[in-house]
């Protein structure tokens, strides 16, 4: 490849024609700011030839030309000035700041551009407003702050990964995360998931893992830009189809002193939403379902120990004082020194849901330091920090994640004309996980389930029984009072304190870029990127975890990932004439990424005692499993930009990609082209200051992944959703052929998109707005279409669908006031995108996440993620199809239930600054997203959900669902509804039937999830100068800060901003994942 | 000038795509997977899911229905009282069919590889996942069925001649296998002291018996297994291997499969439902099958850990004998007794207890033996046949207040409808597959 590499760049070199001048003389001179200080590399261009050159570091420069010529002097953010060379030999000139935002953009390419040249749609946070949102990782930091761009929470423990979504869903092939480029080059952001597999995401249980973005300090990024537009993306080809992220980290300054600036936090977190419990009836269930007599004559419920179900009887009623308990051998001894005896009648009356909860959430403290140091000489520039983020979780026990990053960026002269910059960081994080989700072991599961009258708090001890034989580490739960054996669900204490799911990555990252300035006009770049890490991860259940895993669980799996890119361009500046700049830039790049995991499980263990220790081998053989997986994909590409302006006004940008990948051996085009003008130079109106319109059309691919074109076979095994099954290794390894077919035609998808926009200032650059409307279509998008079971397949990957994503993006702000004392901005956004799966090649619907009952699904004419499950028989208008009791009847098919996506999501913000004090405030909203409150539906199931301990007087004969009548004046608990045949009794038939989260429908468990929040709300305030400045400070900053701060949601329980099946496709799902939260912080900030 | 320039440029960009493709070209083999497997590895597999279909969900859901079984917690609930989706049977037919294509697979290779034994196997294979089918859902795709590349949307052939396929494997099957044994012969999964070809004959009067052709049902079982040449799962203590239902009730869904109420089939054991013929060892049997109104997962007991599971056994040919007789031959002769009486002595010595003889005739014998049917194979999607074959006869209770019958067939799942471009439409849950009509 170096051979290659030597032979293109001699190609280029060949291509450099030289244009001579006649009549020359030398023109040198400064150029500064209106304070004076030396403007480094200001752009000045003999107007009408190709001949250019930049000012240096002290903002000289010197350049060729004839009398007469004009010299145009061009610096970003400050109104280009045109010189016409005369006598003189030196010409000195101030740049005036041209008053604009003088907002920046940088490409995909990583080079900065004035966003009023701008054709496309992108949109730059920068760091301030990074800081302010006190997230341990960047991208959370960003939700809410520009248009088109969608942030969800996997789930609220510490360093937990988000799902981020620009402009809608594109596509159903693998991972829908947008390319993340940092620096100039892509670095790796998958972020898989799972228990005990390393499958990538998806999964309903096991712990939520970070993304890899969290690796990244926020502290080290100047800014981010959201590529938001195919036309602006399509430079990185397949890979950039969901859009891009550039990320910009800070650098030194040349000619500076050593600016040192250290920050210190700490932070609060709590639970911000929580579910209800209620406290008014007991565990167990009615008397007659005792023996299934159906004998209705004593209709009360009883205390019944060890059941999943709190059916059971009035807490109140009981006689009170301590249960009547058999003292014997019989007994639960706890690690704390109390002594459980079986209960032989349950008496008192004490309730536990808020000691049961105190055992499981308190206040999560993170201390957030960091320190960086920027300084340059005269050839260089150098910026170098470290930070340490430390956080415990607002789940007691170990929950926690902590965070080390170091950085150096170094800029280096090594000749006039070669520039190189080095970009070097390593990461080292360590981190707790929570088991959460559709898990025995979960720790929502076991808490939320827990019977109000039963007490946590003693999970762990020893069991002796009738004999006085002990068990160590017996684990007691309210499915197993007396600790007698593993119980059906875990104690929440077993889960948090006794579980250990620990992970430890280990990240570098080197990116060494050199600038050869071949000629004034001409730049070759050529950038190396390595990205690597490796991700080792832990899962331990102790013997006598919960039902399945009761002796014990381990597994480690070790995830290493190298993303690798080499990317060279040639970059060079025309000026045709006065009117006419060209700019071209015409580049090469090959990626390469490997991927591999190797893990194994150990179960059964033969020494239950194994204390801190986590190895494998300590079961037999037969309970022991390795599991390894790799993957390679490689991929070339060529590009070229041509940028041209015209008359200052009309701006036209044609890119083009031709790449080739190695899942898809084919060479494919990708092709874009963008046209804009600024027509406020036309208009002469002291309103508007600025204004242009754009339009730009772009296509861009995303390739099979790899490995789908062949039908594999492997070990086999049969299980049943149900969790029952036979594993191939158990029988001799027999092969199975995979049920997915393979599919060898299978051919890249295909983006075209076509946006239209504008961008406008008014009174004085005080106002501005931006508008884009889009249109977007993926053709032939990749998904594991399922075919007929009966034709010996489940599915294969197929070119099957076509997906459009419509939209309107808004952003504005205003300077409402600006005065050397007091100012006040305000930002605000605006997205609306309609998706649509247009075509599905005739396949009813697609699973993507979640359970047999209740999934998020493609389905054609709906969303990406709709949500789909059970649903209630329906009549021709409309009304339940009741039963004999009036109740109504399941739908044999199953359905639509919901769209997880937002209608439309916005923020707003707000920039308040007195003197010293900085008040700013952002609010986000999403609206008209649906999500399946599946927690809530099973806690109705188990009789824990407040709506279940209502009760309800019979105002005549009612119906229950089982067929029993409650007579006219008798109370019972439960509800009463008409579904149309008049009332009937909601009781626990009901309830543990179709009315609860276990029954055969989940329509009535999906609901709008609209929420609006204050994301973020901080208070800050620098100490006056002239106080700091004796003690040596260039600046002292306090901030108070917020967020999260408050929620106005209808959904009941759980924050919807999470998801359970975390970074994936399947959308808007709730069952037992891990709470959100909430914090406060305060911060000093020193600089010196 | 500048237009050749730029030409030039475009050249050279398209000249280092030419020579890149060496660069991303060859390396997308899967690292992890193989792209084939020999016929004696993909038989296995065909095994296990026949070892499935017979011992998990299908066969919780037939005990549920003819309530040997109750539906005590959860999803089971529901399913207690027949309220089931489409979506609830994905997984059953998934497994049968992609078994199916598995034991064809199995069966290509073996007729390349001239391998007669492993061809014989792949047949008995595929007509035990036919003949279950079949007898579970009616119409099922039969021939265009596990050939994706050639039907992708396989067609839906009519019960019978799915039936009368399932003999035609069958007659194969004997033919290529003569008397190999079991043991040694591509059992993964299975054990057996008897012939192949024994137990080939025992399905043949299986599926003889649904498809209600009773003479060569009688013949058939005259030539099945005999005494203790059961086809048997394997199942052992180790991880990935133990018994479905232990792993079931004991490991993955506590509470959810009892006898509680209790079940038609503990009330018949513990004496609460008198038997038509008086039992005094069904005591013992009891034990064997519960523990109290628990399926009996402890050691010795029918779901234990390391319990096999019956897929076809003495105790069904004889019963099968016994009734096919009874229905075969009217009210004369005594085959049918006798045959009845081989199995009740077979069970006396299974469970040490008294299983008097009968001296029963005509009707009220056919309903001892299927009674002693119903009994006996526990757990068995014979019973859920038996139950409709016969309108259930033996009284099966009905479960649910909004339904006048037992339910007759499962329901094709969502998985089907919602991909098979040929499905020919919805069949409720009610409605009779086409030989029970």
């Amino acid at each position: 490849m170096k051979t290659k590499f030597t032979m293109i760049l001699t190609l280029f070199m060949a291509l450099i024609v030289q244009i001579s001048f006649a009549q020359q003389k030398t023109v040198s001179g400064t150029v500064s700011d209106e304070n004076g200080l030396p403007l480094i590399g200001t752009t000045v261009l003999v107007v009408g030839t190709s001949s250019g050159t930049t000012t240096d570091f002290d903002g000289k420069y010197t350049i060729r030309a004839k009398t007469g010529d004009v010299l145009s002097y061009s610096y970003v953010g400050y109104t280009t000035q045109n010189k016409t060379v005369g006598a003189a030999s030196t010409i000195n000139l101030s740049l005036q700041s041209d008053n604009t935002l003088d907002e920046v953009v940088v490409t995909a390419l990583g080079l900065e551009k004035k966003k009023d040249e701008d054709l496309s749609s992108s949109t730059t946070v920068n760091k301030d407003a990074l800081e302010r949102s006190k997230e341990s990782g960047i991208i959370q930091g960003l939700a809410g702050k520009t248009s088109g761009l969608k942030i969800t929470r996997n789930s609220g423990d510490p360093g937990a990964g988000a799902y981020i979504q620009i402009r809608g869903q594109n596509s159903l092939n693998g991972n829908s995360n947008p390319l993340i480029i940092i620096d100039g080059v892509p670095v790796s952001n998958k972020s898989a998931g799972g228990a005990t597999d390393g499958t990538v995401g998806g999964a309903t249980d096991g712990v939520t893992q970070q993304s890899r973005l969290n690796d990244l300090s926020s502290e080290d990024v100047e800014s981010v830009t959201i590529l938001k537009g195919v036309a602006a993306a399509s430079v990185w080809g397949a890979g950039a189809a969901n859009g891009v992220i550039v990320i910009k980290t800070k650098r030194g300054k040349r000619n500076s002193k050593a600016v040192v600036n250290i920050k210190s936090s700490v932070a609060f977190d709590n639970i911000n939403v929580e579910f209800k419990k209620q406290n008014t009836f007991g565990q167990g269930y009615p008397s007659w379902w005792l023996d299934d007599g159906k004998d209705y004559s004593s209709d009360g419920g009883m205390w019944v120990a060890n059941t999943g179900l709190s059916w059971g009887d009035r807490i109140s009623d009981r006689t009170g004082g301590d249960d009547t308990v058999t003292t014997g051998n019989t007994r639960f001894e706890s690690a704390t020194g109390n002594i459980i005896y079986p209960i032989t009648s349950k008496n008192s009356t004490e309730v536990f849901n808020s000691t049961n909860r105190d055992q499981v959430f308190g206040t999560g403290i993170t201390i957030d330091n960091s320190v960086n140091v920027a300084f340059g000489a005269d050839k260089s520039s150098t910026f170098i920090s470290y930070s340490d983020w430390r956080q415990d979780g607002i789940i007691q026990g170990k929950s926690s994640y902590r965070r080390q990053t170091f950085r150096i960026n170094q800029v280096t002269d090594l000749s006039e004309k070669i520039k190189s910059k080095v970009s070097a960081s390593y990461s080292r994080i360590g981190s707790d996980r929570i088991q959460q989700g559709s898990n025995l072991q979960g720790l929502y599961l076991g808490y939320l389930r827990s019977a109000p009258d039963f007490d946590n708090r003693d999970y762990v001890g020893t069991y002796f029984n009738s004999d006085g034989f002990p068990t160590l580490k017996s684990h007691r739960s309210y499915r197993n009072y007396l600790g007698s054996a593993a119980p059906t669900y875990n104690n929440p204490g077993w889960t948090i304190n006794e579980q250990d799911n620990p992970n430890y990555v280990d990240r570098f990252t080197i990116t060494p870029q050199f600038d050869w300035k071949i000629k004034e006009n001409l730049t070759l770049t050529t950038r190396y990127g390595l990205d690597y890490y490796n991700d080792h991860r832990e899962y331990y259940f102790p013997v006598n975890s919960a039902a399945g895993l009761g002796t014990g669980f381990y597994g480690e799996r070790d995830l290493k990932e190298k993303t690798e890119n080499f990317n060279t361009f040639l970059n060079s500046s025309h000026i045709i004439n006065e009117n006419l700049n060209l700019n071209l830039i015409l580049g090469m790049s090959i990626d390469s990424n490997q991927y591999s995991i190797l893990g194994g499980t150990s179960e059964q263990f033969t020494n239950p005692a194994v204390g801190d220790l986590r190895i494998f081998g300590n079961a037999t053989a037969a309970n022991e499993s390795i599991a390894s997986y790799k993957e390679e994909t490689r991929k070339s590409g060529g590009y070229f930009i041509l940028n041209m302006d015209a008359y200052d006004q009309l701006y036209f940008e044609a890119s083009a990609r031709y790449e080739r990948s190695s899942t898809f051996e084919e060479n494919v085009f990708y092709p874009s082209a963008s046209i804009g003008w600024k027509f406020s130079d036309l208009v002469n109106n002291d309103i508007l200051s600025f204004g242009k319109v754009r339009v730009a059309y772009g296509e861009i691919g995303i390739t099979p992944e790899p490995y789908s074109t062949t039908t594999t076979y492997g070990p086999g095994g049969v299980f049943s959703s149900w969790g029952d099954g036979l594993s191939a290794a158990a029988y001799g390894n027999p092969f199975s052929r995979s049920n997915t077919l393979g599919n060898p035609d299978l051919k890249e998808e295909r983006i075209k998109e076509l946006e239209f926009g504008a961008d406008i200032r008014l009174f004085n650059n005080k106002a501005s707005l931006g508008f884009t409307i889009y249109d977007k279509t993926t053709s032939d998008a990749i998904l594991n279409v399922d075919v007929a079971p009966s034709s010996g397949f489940l599915g294969k990957r197929a070119n099957a669908a076509e997906i459009t994503n419509k939209g309107l993006e808004l952003d504005g702000s205003v300077n409402l006031i600006n005065n050397t004392n007091f100012t006040w901005k305000l930002n605000a956004n605006y997205s609306h995108n309609k998706n649509k799966v247009t075509d599905l090649n005739g396949v009813e619907s697609v699973f993507l996440a979640g359970f047999t009952g209740t999934s998020s699904r493609v389905v054609e004419g709906h969303p990406v993620g709709t949500l789909w499950g059970g649903k209630f028989a329906r009549d021709s208008n409309g009304g339940y199809v009741l039963d004999d009791n009036g109740f109504p009847t399941i739908s044999e098919e199953e359905g639509v239930l919901g769209d997880p996506n937002p209608d439309w999501i916005g923020g707003v913000g707000t920039v308040l600054s007195y003197k010293g004090f900085t008040l700013s405030a952002q609010l986000e909203t999403s609206q008209g997203n649906d999500h399946w409150a599946g927690t809530e539906g099973v806690l109705k199931y188990f009789g824990i959900h407040p709506e279940t301990a209502n009760e309800s007087t019979a105002t005549a004969d009612l119906k229950t669902f089982d067929g029993r009548t409650i007579s006219n004046g008798t109370t019972f608990r439960g509800n009463i509804q008409d579904f149309g045949g008049g009332d009937v009794a909601l009781d626990l038939e009901w309830y543990t039937a179709n009315g609860g989260g276990f029954g055969n429908q989940s329509e009535s468990f999906v609901k709008d999830a609209s929420w609006t929040r204050l994301r973020e709300v901080s208070l800050a305030y620098d100490l006056p100068k002239k106080l700091i400045k004796n003690a040596g400070f260039s600046s002292i900053r306090l901030t108070l800060s917020g967020r999260n701060l408050a929620l106005w949601s209808k959904i009941d329980g759980f924050d919807p901003d999470i998801n359970l099946t975390g970074a994936t496709l399947g959308r808007g799902l709730d069952y037992f994942t891990n709470p959100s939260s909430q914090t406060y912080a305060f911060t000093l900030n020193l600089t010196f | 000038m500048k237009k050749m320039k730029f030409n030039l440029i475009l050249l050279t960009v398209l000249s280092i795509f030419s020579s890149c493709s060496d660069y991303t070209d060859g390396i997308n083999k899967s690292p992890n997977e193989f792209t084939d497997a020999p016929g004696d590895l993909l038989i296995g597999q065909a095994n296990l899911a026949v070892i499935k279909i017979n011992g998990s969900q299908a066969s919780r859901i037939s005990g549920i229905w003819t309530d040997q079984f109750t539906g005590s917690d959860r999803q089971y609930i529901s399913l207690d009282s027949y309220i089931v989706t489409s979506g609830g049977f994905d997984d059953d037919w998934s497994d049968l069919y992609t078994g199916l294509a598995q034991s064809k697979l199995a069966e290509t290779k073996a007729i390349e590889n001239d391998d007669i034994f492993l061809e014989g196997v792949s047949k008995i294979m595929q007509a035990i996942l036919l003949g279950e089918a079949t007898s579970l859902w009616g119409d099922v795709p039969d021939s265009e069925a596990g050939d994706y590349i050639t039907s992708p949307n396989p067609l839906y052939d009519s019960q019978v001649d799915v039936f009368a396929h399932v003999q035609d494997l069958l007659t194969d099957a004997i033919s290529k296998l003569g008397e190999t044994t079991v043991s040694g012969t591509y059992d993964t999964g299975f054990k057996s002291e008897g012939t192949w070809s024994e137990i080939a004959h025992s399905l043949k009067a299986r599926y003889y018996l649904v498809a209600k052709d009773y003479p060569a049902a009688l013949s058939e079982a005259k030539s099945g297994i005999t005494l203790g040449n059961d086809l048997l799962s394997i199942h052992t203590s180790s991880s990935g291997s133990r018994n479905l239902y232990y792993q079931f009730i004991v490991e993955e869904r506590g509470g959810y499969l009892t006898a509680g109420g209790p079940s038609k089939l503990h009330n018949l054991l513990s004496g609460a439902e008198p038997r038509l013929l008086v039992t005094p060892g069904d005591s013992k049997r009891k034990d064997v099958y519960f523990d109290g109104t628990e399926l009996n997962t402890n050691v010795g007991g029918y779901f234990a850990i390391d319990s096999s599971f019956p897929l076809v056994s003495y105790i069904e040919t004889k019963l099968i004998e016994a009734e096919a007789a009874q229905r075969a031959n009217g009210s004369t002769g005594s085959e049918g007794l006798i045959a009845f009486n081989e199995a009740r002595t077979h069970l006396a010595s299974e469970y040490s207890g008294d299983f008097p003889l009968s001296t029963s005739s005509g009707i009220n014998l056919t309903n001892e033996i299927l009674e002693e049917k119903y009994i006996s194979m526990i757990g068995s999607l014979q019973v859920f046949h038996d139950a409709r074959r016969t309108n259930n006869v033996l009284s099966i209770p009905v479960k649910s207040t909004s339904a006048t019958s037992i339910p007759q067939r499962f329901l094709y799942p969502q998985s089907e409808i919602g991909a098979n471009k040929n499905f020919p439409g919805v069949i409720g849950l009610f409605e009779k597959t086409s030989i029970n009509n």
